[in-house]
Order: C-alpha cells, then structure tokens, then sequence
C-alpha cells in the first residue's frame, strides 16, 4: 500500500465577486491507480485580502471523493461530500462546493464574496494506492 | 528549544466495527522533553466503503501530557481528544485519547463494518534541544 499525497498551491490576482472560480484537482495523486472501494480526501484553505482596514479573511474547506475506477471519481452526488470547517476574518465566499465532471475529474467551484481580492488557495490531496 | 514534528499515516482495509487501537509514537523525533510539557497534533480519520453514499472524513486534535521526559501520563485528566469536524456519512462512533505502557494512542471504533481508512495526521511536542 502507498499513501499519496500532493500539495497544491494557486494564486489569484483581484478576482471579481459573484464570479464561479474552478480548481480542478488531479484524480489520482502521484498518477497512481486508487483503490476503488477508496476515497479521495482534500483539505483547502482559502485567505484573501486587499489593502484597507479589516480586509482579511480565512476559510478552511474539508472535501472527499469516492472513486468509481481506479483512476476516476465516481459521478454519483452521494459520492462526494465536503463543509466547511471554520473560517475567520471577513467572509470571503458566498459558494464552496465539492463537483466531479463528466469524465470524473474532481474539481472545486468557488465563488468570492468580495470583490477584486487577492487570493491564495493552498491544500493537500491524498489517498491510498494498492502498489 | 527544538520543535519535533512528526507526520504519521496509516491505512486499514476492511476494519470491522470494533475498538482499534491506533499508537503513537511516544517522543516525536527521539525528542527528550520534560515533565509537564505537551504532546499534541491532529488525526484525519478518512473512510470509505462500496456503495453509493459512503464516504467520511472526520478530523480530530489530540493532547497528552508528558508526565517525565519519555513517559505520557496515564491520569485520566492528563489526556483529551476532541472532534474539529465531520463530513459525509458517519462512521466513526468514538475516538478517545488513551495511554498504555507509556505511549500516546488512539482508541477508534468504527460504527460500520468493512470501511477503508485512512488515518493521516501530525503530532508535535517541544524539547530543550
């Protein structure tokens, strides 16, 4: 057994409000086959700031995947589940959510709830490989 | 002063719904600390099981107290494991923070047969060198 793990980090530059972001993950980390009876686990924490008094703010997310194949999420809404954990500071986003595209990819839609911010998006992705 | 860190993982296939025992290292990083000082860090209990709907992640922090300078305290009070948060379907019906011989652990009991888990985490404790 193998425990993949990969660190992400993105970086956004005066990201509009009210505007759908996407953060696609890759499927597999390290590219090796899941488990299929496995999950797909992710811890991301958003922080966003621009210049004035107070305009600050942190959110950490928790999101988890079932996969489908050995190289891609299952589709099924029952299969994937996320919340948030806490945040401080200013609240910087209207919408998290968890997603799979039809091809089973995971990916992030995030939605700011300020405007024209700078954002750092920063987590880790794992799971666990049969080799 | 050192900071010790150690990052720890863990995979269980197939656990039934009994109580598991999860040991810590007792002294991160060979760290020789002294009586009175803390051992704490963070467990991501990860699980998954066949079927539509089954997945979990639960994420838990963890404190013990060091009672000489290799030794965790066995006195009831000297211990606390407390949940941060939970997601998805719940499967994990306990997590309590135990000592035995010495050593910091984790004392699981799975609420539903046959999952996957994973269980990744970080501990930490601080020495005088």
């Amino acid at each position: 057994m193998a425990h993949n793990l990969v660190e992400f980090e993105q970086h956004y530059v005066g990201v509009a409000s009210a505007t759908s972001q996407y953060l696609y993950l890759p499927p597999t980390p390290h590219e090796k086959p899941a488990l299929v009876d496995g999950g797909l686990y992710c811890r991301v924490t958003f922080s966003a700031a621009v210049s004035g008094t107070g305009n600050l703010g942190m959110a950490e997310y928790f999101f988890a995947w079932h996969y489908a194949t050995a190289y891609l999420l299952s589709t099924e809404t029952l299969d994937r589940t996320w919340s948030l954990v806490t945040e401080i500071g200013a609240a910087i986003l209207t919408s998290c959510v968890g997603r799979v595209n039809a091809e089973g990819v995971p990916y992030i839609r995030w939605i700011p709830n300020q405007d024209l911010w700078n954002w750092t998006v920063r987590g880790e992705l794992w799971n666990e490989s049969a080799d | 002063m050192a900071y010790n860190i150690v990052k720890f993982c863990q995979y269980y296939p197939a656990v039934p719904a009994v109580q598991q025992i999860f040991q810590l290292p007792r002294n991160p990083m060979g760290a020789t600390t002294a009586a009175g000082a803390g051992l704490y860090g963070r467990a991501t209990f990860c699980a998954a099981l066949s079927g539509a709907g089954n997945i979990s992640m639960e994420e838990w922090f963890f404190v013990f107290h060091y009672q000489s300078s290799t030794q965790i305290s066995g006195t009831a009070g000297d211990r606390f494991a407390g949940l941060v948060k939970a997601i998805g379907t719940p499967v994990l019906a306990a997590c309590v923070a135990t000592v035995g011989s010495y050593y910091a652990r984790l004392t699981w009991t799975p609420s539903v047969a046959d999952c996957n888990w994973i269980i990744r985490g970080e501990m930490w404790t601080e020495s005088p060198s």
